[in-house]
């Protein structure tokens, strides 16, 4: 079977902070990482490699350090990575980014599947895996919990709802979100450690992708950002400390006062 | 703050440690600075109670467990007070002992000190020096709740000891309150006991005093019984390591090391413990090649308990599901090294393991610290796991502790101490793990007694054992100190007239036996 997942490189999230005047992401000095909702993808991934053979291909967009999620990737064990890079691209909203994506992945294809998280943790919009099912006129099955392989090139699918669960059955080509709930990712290896610190992806121009100015980047996106703001926060959380009976008859006295019975 | 009487009662926590033995108290004091220390001290000498200094009591050897008069906790004294400069150019971090090792750690990592604003301008001036080249400071102790004063009272060690060593040369300065109420300040390199062990102490009433430091060599492996001894010692040596005993540790100044460019956490999973000791032995002749920090040793009783660990408990234990079912044992290793040389040590890591019969694609290597943070979980796992089994033991019997034991012995005697301790535990007939630090030859033999009848037969063998260590040349107490629950380990390595010789010391510096009493002597 031949897979490809998408990956993105995303600030971590550990201690983000954002510019008070302009509600936009600090990023100076905050660590990059892999948008860690894609490490389930990736292992779907090589798990399917493991039971059926074949190969797992990495594609990210990004500029130049975003080298280093096709580096991990390549630790995990994928066997090529793709990297699509030109500082064209930059300003790409969903629509732009899942279109240069289709476009790689046609042109190192055809994938008999392609994964993807369920969102980016920075963008939280969730449209770039069916944005690109949409571009190439794939079949998409999001929310994507179990994958089983029943014959060659067809699978059945555990899709997650809030409500429960849907199984169904489906044809490759597809292209499926995966979520968290899916595996748990494995740690790098040594010998993908070794192969990683090599590793060199095969980098892409907008131009390589015969994709035009007005379809890329800024000039390329449909929608725009107007304005970012902080949510209100409306949850809260109290702590309680000290002595452990102490604790527990606070404990006691708040859920009285928020109504529960005793 | 000074709590005594009835308001005692509400201050349990203060009066164990994670020895998990309780002790009692007649005052609680909690100085922020040195002079109350030094006022304190004057209030226990007037009362003649002795005295227990207590820092986040991380210990595991009860040192900090009071038995009476009062208990002085250093924890709110938590002030980073600033860098220095070393000849040399190395800089140095002065702390309140109550600062925790987590604390400097992740301020040194910022580069932000949460006191910096009150700082001298010589200090505030180094912060940029330490933004350019940042440093760290090495010992890293499993426990970093622990306290600098703590940490440099026991001569704290950890993974990292393997390539670093213990927290005594860090150690630059130290400000010590000393039983009878002075100040002592300490530099390291200023003052020295002569070739026979003696050096004077200048009183601030003029009057000068000889005293004479213990004369016995110690083992040359890692050690953490008794007072640093030898001809010509540093007197700020006498310190580190003494548990509390010889004066209350208010100030430390540690030196700093310049952080690696990157860290790599790997684990080698291998098909018998002879490999792992091959590869043990053959990594660390190369330490300073490939950078190695850490060489820890997992056997096939700590793989079997962690895979039990996973099957109860899912993705919560900590243990990842890529555990290989086939692994016999595993080895861990640490690598801090700059980005440019990576590739040639991974390289010649994949070689060795291949060699060792490893294979390098099974084999867990981390780098990112989300992936570091993971393999972190998974080594923390097990020693929680051994404490919990212990706590389930003690519901049935609570006279049951953990037998963890503690011994180093030097680098040509780890096959033959592996080979006892599997040949003795066997013919016991009892359930144990070995896991720990086997670059230093340092391996924590966990007994898991399950009736006291089994705990008594744990006993003698750990006696047992700590015999035959000392007579390979090595260490009954390597890195957890002595405290108030091996004092017996003490004699067996220093003999009858070294623990003379250390008591002296202790008279000498504090006649009235006021501090730490029940720590290191009975």
């Amino acid at each position: 079977m031949k897979i490809a997942v998408c990956l993105k490189q995303v600030p971590d999230t550990v201690d983000l902070q954002l510019d008070p005047e302009t509600n936009t992401l600090l990023r100076e000095g905050v660590q990059a990482v892999l948008n860690p909702l894609d490490a389930f993808p990736l292992e779907a991934g090589l798990r399917l490699r493991e039971r059926t053979g074949g190969t797992v291909t990495a594609f990210s967009m990004g500029p130049p350090m975003a080298v280093q999620v096709l580096r991990k990737a390549v630790a995990m064990g994928v066997d090529d990575g793709v990297l699509l890079s030109d500082r064209a691209f930059a300003g790409a909203d969903t629509w732009a980014t899942s279109l240069a994506l289709a476009r790689a992945l046609a042109k190192f294809g055809p994938f008999d599947l392609i994964l993807c998280g369920k969102q980016a943790v920075d963008g939280d919009t969730a449209q770039v895996g069916p944005g690109i099912a949409a571009h190439l006129g794939l079949p998409q099955a999001t929310y994507v919990t179990g994958i089983e392989v029943l014959e060659a090139k067809c699978l059945r699918l555990q899709r997650l709802f809030e409500s429960g669960t849907a199984v169904l059955q489906a044809a490759c080509p597809i292209l499926l979100t995966v979520l968290k709930q899916a595996n748990e990712p494995r740690l790098p290896n040594l010998a993908g450690r070794r192969r990683s610190l090599a590793f060199r992806p095969k980098t892409v121009t907008a131009a390589d992708l015969e994709l035009a100015p007005e379809e890329v980047g800024l000039a390329g996106s449909p929608t725009r950002v107007v304005h970012v703001a902080s949510p209100e926060r409306r949850r809260g959380h109290l702590r309680i400390e000290g002595e452990p009976a102490a604790c527990s008859r606070q404990l006691r006295e708040q859920l009285a006062a928020w109504g529960f019975a005793e | 703050m000074l709590v005594m009487g009835e308001e005692l009662a509400g201050q349990g926590k203060y009066l164990a440690d994670e020895s998990r033995r309780s002790g009692y108290a007649d005052a609680l004091v909690l100085p922020r600075s040195t002079a109350e220390v030094c006022a304190a001290v004057r209030v226990a000498i007037a009362r003649d109670w002795p005295i227990t200094v207590s820092g986040a009591r991380t210990g595991i050897a009860a040192g900090a467990v009071p038995e009476g008069g009062m208990l002085l906790s250093l924890e709110r004294m938590n002030r980073i007070c600033g860098l220095r400069k070393l000849d040399g150019g190395r800089l140095a971090v002065r702390c309140q002992a109550g600062v925790s090792l987590k604390e400097l750690q992740s301020s040194l990592r910022r580069c932000k000190f949460s006191d910096e604003s009150s700082w001298e301008q010589s200090s505030r001036e180094l912060l940029s020096q330490l933004r350019e080249s940042p440093c760290f400071f090495p010992p890293d102790p499993t426990e970093t709740g622990a306290s600098l004063g703590g940490v440099v009272a026991c001569n704290a060690s950890g993974a990292h000891t393997f390539r670093y060593g213990p927290a005594r040369p860090y150690v630059q300065g130290l400000s010590v309150v000393l039983a009878d109420g002075e100040l002592l300040e300490l530099e390291r390199g200023q003052a020295r006991a002569d070739a026979d062990g003696h050096f004077f102490r200048q009183r601030a009433d003029g009057r000068r005093e000889r005293g004479r430091v213990p004369r016995l060599s110690p083992p040359s492996t890692k050690n953490a019984a008794g007072y640093c001894s030898g001809p010509g010692v540093d007197l700020i040596d006498l310190f580190i390591g003494s548990e509390g005993t010889l004066g209350v540790i208010v100030e430390v100044e540690v030196g700093l090391l310049p952080q690696p460019g990157c860290a790599s956490a790997n684990l080698i999973f291998l098909p018998s413990e002879g490999a792992a000791l091959d590869l043990t032995e053959s990594l660390r002749s190369r330490r300073d090649e490939l950078k190695l920090e850490a060489i820890e040793y997992f056997d096939a009783g700590s793989l079997r308990f962690l895979r039990t660990l996973r099957r109860d408990l899912g993705a919560t234990s900590g243990v990842p599901e890529c555990l290989p079912a086939a692994a016999e044992c595993a080895i861990y290793l640490d690598v801090g090294a700059e980005d440019d040389e990576l590739p040639g040590i991974v390289e010649s890591l994949c070689r060795a393991v291949a060699a060792a019969g490893g294979n390098p694609e099974l084999c867990w290597s981390a780098h990112e610290e989300d992936e570091r943070e993971r393999l972190r979980c998974f080594r923390h796992a097990l020693p929680e796991a051994v404490n919990q089994r212990i706590a389930m033991i003690r519901r049935d019997h609570p006279g049951v502790t953990k037998l963890g034991t503690d011994m180093a012995v030097p680098d040509a005697q780890l096959r033959a101490v592996v080979a006892l301790y599997r040949e003795k535990l066997a013919e016991a007939g009892l359930e144990y793990l070995i896991f720990g630090h086997v670059g230093d030859n340092h391996l924590h033999v966990n007994i898991l007694p399950e009736t006291p009848e089994q705990y008594e037969r744990g006993k003698r063998l750990y006696l047992e054992f700590a015999r035959r260590v000392v007579e390979m040349g090595g260490s009954p107490a390597a890195e957890h100190g002595i405290g108030k629950l091996k004092r017996e380990f003490l004699e067996l390595l220093a003999g009858a007239g070294g623990v003379a010789e250390m008591r002296q010391l202790k008279r000498f510096l504090d006649p009235g036996n006021r501090l730490g009493r029940g720590t290191l002597f009975a």
